[in-house]
Formats: structure tokens, sequence, C-alpha cells
């Protein structure tokens, strides 16, 4: 018995439902739902724009919940920079660090298994700036080809100014092994920088941005139990002090001073890049979301998600229609378990898992590159939260057996 | 659910009418759903006043209600005026299917085939 579960009301709305997909979004306890109410409730004013009591207020929880999310994460509080997801996060390094740092022939180097998020930013920035885009490949087994990645350093050494990588992938459940990207960048000696696509890292697994060694991670709170459109952007300190990280975004809140020819940012080295309205009442759900994971521990979180991926690993396997994708041990993956129904296209498998209360995912998952590569036309993803169990999984088995019923 | 994969539309997918390629003509289109992988391409030859749909083959990947429902409306386009086939909708190809409504998610699926047509047909003249 999952013991996590009754602290969700979806399941207590919907006992029948079976969710698996978590990769898209989680559910949300219903201490982040009170977070978010509580505040609208409670505590509604703007933030750092007046002195009467509600806006201090306000204040007080924006910059508190702010500590604890930063805190999460390893990382200062000056290295947070709230965005709506992680999507726009990458946009963020797009815009605020690619466009103003790199210059036509150098490289962007990303793998074959990335989410869109972070493939289309970079090839707009080509359009724009003439950088190239280059793709590690991956092993058989959906893995970051390491020697590949070697190859490509050797040949291109210091015109390679970013690598960024999926720290876990969203279809392939794969685990960038960043320790020895970040050795091969040192070996080499090249002065590149490393940004990792966190959208499914952070649900799974305890992140210390601190010990990383990335210079860049970006986040989605809504897929680690919080709300949706909250996220951020973590970015190591240095490079906001000496400026390579600049606001891409721009207006109030963000400003010292605006004169009518000029203006000059905040000295604040978060406060700028906050214009507008931040959603505080999301901060809140997106500090609280943080707060009860906390409480479980990540390193429990990842240990009970990899036996979830090791028991429908093993599950799974025992189907003979059913192709698992992506590496064969909970070594190398994390979060999800792909696979291909042979001879009934995705989209029906899901419409009958759907039938038995069963939520998967099914499609491209956003990784049309890596469907592409491997000549596959579509996928079914089951992802996992905190809140899934081995029943969970049976009851996944199970309605996948009467797929061959439907269609003989 | 059960409605989805009744034997009618499990039928049309697994033996699609009119499919393949023709050849001898420059109107082909190939239409895509990105989110869940279903192509289908269509060549299709029209009348010598572009008026009518002489012929149509297709080919193509995808679920159960794209592919159904495209072999479905290939037997209906054939014959018919052009200005009629682009006046068909969503509700037309439910009715194909024998279907009252269709979810959200599969409303893509269900129109993949009709768009490739309508592509193809509207700038004809």
């Amino acid at each position: 018995m999952n013991l996590y579960k009754k602290d969700f009301p979806i399941f207590n709305n919907n006992p029948k439902l079976v969710y698996l997909d978590n990769g898209a979004t989680s559910q949300k306890p219903q201490l982040v739902i009170d977070a978010i109410s509580s505040y609208y409730e409670n505590s509604c004013a703007n933030v750092h724009r007046g002195v009467h009591h509600l806006s201090d207020v306000s204040t007080t929880i924006f910059e508190t919940s702010k500590k604890t999310v930063a805190s999460f994460f390893g990382a200062k509080n000056s290295e947070l920079i709230f965005t709506r997801n992680a999507t726009e996060a990458l946009n963020g390094l797009a815009y605020g660090w690619a466009m103003n740092n790199l210059k036509e022939g150098d490289i962007i180097l990303v793998s074959l298994l990335e989410h869109h998020a972070n493939i289309v930013p970079w090839q707009e920035v080509g359009k724009q700036i003439g950088t190239h885009l280059n793709y590690i490949s991956l092993t058989n087994e959906g893995l970051l080809d390491i020697n590949d990645l070697e190859e490509k350093i050797i040949k291109h050494g210091n015109k390679i100014k970013l690598i960024s990588l999926a720290h876990v992938s969203n279809t392939l459940g794969t685990i960038a092994p960043i320790n020895k990207v970040i050795s091969l960048i040192k070996k080499h000696k090249i002065n590149c920088k490393v940004s990792l696509d966190g959208a499914q890292s952070a649900p799974h697994m305890k992140i210390n941005f601190a010990k990383l060694g990335v210079d860049f991670y970006a986040f989605s709170g809504h897929k680690m139990l919080g709300p949706m459109g909250i996220g951020g952007l973590l970015v190591k300190e240095t490079l906001l002090q000496n400026n390579e990280m600049k606001p891409w975004l721009f207006g109030g809140g963000m400003i010292e001073s605006v004169y009518k020819e000029k203006t000059i940012f905040n000295e604040d080295l978060s406060e700028r890049f906050i214009p507008g309205t931040p959603d505080v009442a999301s901060v809140a759900g997106l500090a609280t979301a943080c707060e009860y994971l906390n409480k479980i521990e990540m390193e429990k979180v990842e240990q009970d998600d990899k036996a979830l991926v090791k028991y429908a690993l093993d599950q799974l396997s025992t189907i003979n229609e059913v192709e698992i994708i992506g590496p064969k041990s909970t070594q190398d993956r994390l979060g999800s378990v792909a696979f291909i129904y042979k001879g009934v296209h995705a989209h029906d498998v899901a419409q009958v898992l759907d039938g038995e209360n069963v939520a998967v995912r099914s499609g491209h998952h956003c990784t049309m590159p890596l469907h592409t590569e491997n000549k596959w036309v579509a996928t079914v993803r089951a992802s996992f939260s905190i809140y899934n169990s081995k029943d969970d999984i049976d009851k996944l088995v199970n309605a996948i057996k009467k797929i061959k019923t439907i269609f003989k | 659910m059960s409605d989805l994969f009744q034997e009618i539309i499990l039928d049309e997918a697994k033996s699609p009418a009119n499919y393949g390629t023709l050849t001898g003509t420059d109107l082909k289109k190939v239409r895509f759903n990105p989110s869940c992988g279903d192509t289908i391409q269509v060549t299709i030859k029209v009348n010598q006043n572009k008026e009518s749909v002489v012929d149509l083959k297709w080919t193509g990947e995808g679920c159960t209600i794209s592919m159904a429902t495209m072999s479905l409306l290939s037997k209906e386009v054939i014959g018919k005026k052009i200005e009629d086939i682009l006046k068909l909708d969503q509700e037309y190809l439910l009715s194909l299917l024998d279907l009252e409504t269709i979810t959200p998610g599969r409303i893509k699926c269900l129109q993949l085939g009709l768009k490739a047509v309508k592509d193809l047909l509207i700038n004809i003249k």
C-alpha cells in the first residue's frame, strides 16, 4: 500500500485512476493546493512594490519560498531564476546567455535523445547568430556515446561553447553521465559550458547544484509535485556576477532606474531577472512541494523510483509483443519505461489502456529526432512518481494483455 | 472506448481501401501528426476541368483511427466534386466511422487524411 497516495486528492476523487503519465505532469499533494489557495485567500498583494502590510506579507512569502526552492536544489538564492518551466528556462539560456556570448561558427552540442525544448532554441540561435548545432550519438542501448563525444571534442576543440544535455531522458529514462562529460572537458582543456535539462531528474533524484559541476540547470515545478506555470533556471553565480548571463525579459521590477533614453538594470543578481509581477502563489506552491519532497528525502524518492522501474522492466519483458526501449539496467535509467507494442500503434495501445483507467503517454514525447533515428513511428511511455506502486504496474500489465483480445 | 475499436474500424484499418501510390500525377501531399506519429501520403488525379477527383491512392502509418478514416474517406472521395470535398468536416468523418463523438485527443487522427486531401485540392484551379 503506497504511503503517499492519500496525500493527493485526485486519487480520492478518482479512485480507479492508475496515473502513469508523470513525465508529462505530476499530481499535486493537498498541501501544495492549499498553499496556492491560502496565498490568494490571505496574502495576495504585489511584491517589492508597496509599503503596506499585505505587500510585506506577500514579499516575505516570495522570498522565503525562493530560499526553500534554491536550497532544495543546493543552489544559492541568487543562482535561481524563476521561469514558467524548463522549456522557458532553456529559452532563457538561449536568449540570455548564448545570444550574448556566442558567435558565428561556435558549436553547441546536444544529444540525439533531447526533448524539443533542448533542440529548437539552439536551432533558433543558429539561425540568428550562425552557431552550429551538433548531436552526440547514442549507443544501441540508448546511452550517451561518450566515445563520440570525445571525438567531437578532439575535432572541434574550443569551438564547442556549450554542451546541453537531458539529465534524465523523458523517453528512454537514460541518465546522462555528467561526471564523464565534465572529465572530458577538463581532460581536453576546452572552455565550454555545460547545461542540464533537469525536467525529468528534479522529480526523481537529489540535485546539488553546488556539487554537480555544471553551469546551468533547468527544471519544471509541475513535474515535481508543484503547480504548472513555475520552474526555474539555475545559473552559476559567477556567470551572473560577471554579467555573462544577461536578462532576456525586460520591464518593471528588474530595473534600478529608467530614463527616456536608457535604463540601468537592478544590481541584485536575482531581481534583474524578475520583470513584471511574479507568480507568487505558484512559487509558494513549488516551495511547499520542495518541503514535501524533503520530508520524504530525495534519496528515498530515487530508491523507490528505481525499484518501480526495475519491476516495470521485469514485468513488461514477460509480454512477447512488448519491446522495451532504452537502457536495460536501473543503473542507467530513471523515472519511466517506454515501449513499443508490436503490430499495434502506440496511440491505440494508449487508448486501450485508457479504457482500463491506466493513463500513459503515446507518440513522440517531444523527442522526434530520437524517434526518427530509431525508425519508431510512435512509442508508449509509463512514467512514475512517489504515489505509484507495483500494484499500478500490475494493472498496466493486465491492461496491456487486453490489447491482444481487441487487435487479433 | 469500445466504440473506437468496433469491427468496422479495425477491419478497415487492417485492410485499407485504395492503398498505394498513383503514378503520372503531381498531386501528392504528405501530412504528419507530430504528437502521435501518424503519417499519410495522398496522391490524387483530377478530371480535365479540375472539377472532380477521378482517382486517389494513399499510404500511411499510424493509429487505427487515422488509417480507418482515410480508408473510408478514400472510397467516398473518388468521383466526388472538388467543391463538395472541400466542404467535408469532422461530423462527416465521424459519420463514416459510425461514431457520435470523438475525444479531443483523437481529433487530429480523425482529420489527418481529410486535411491532406483538402491541402491538395484547395488551390487546384
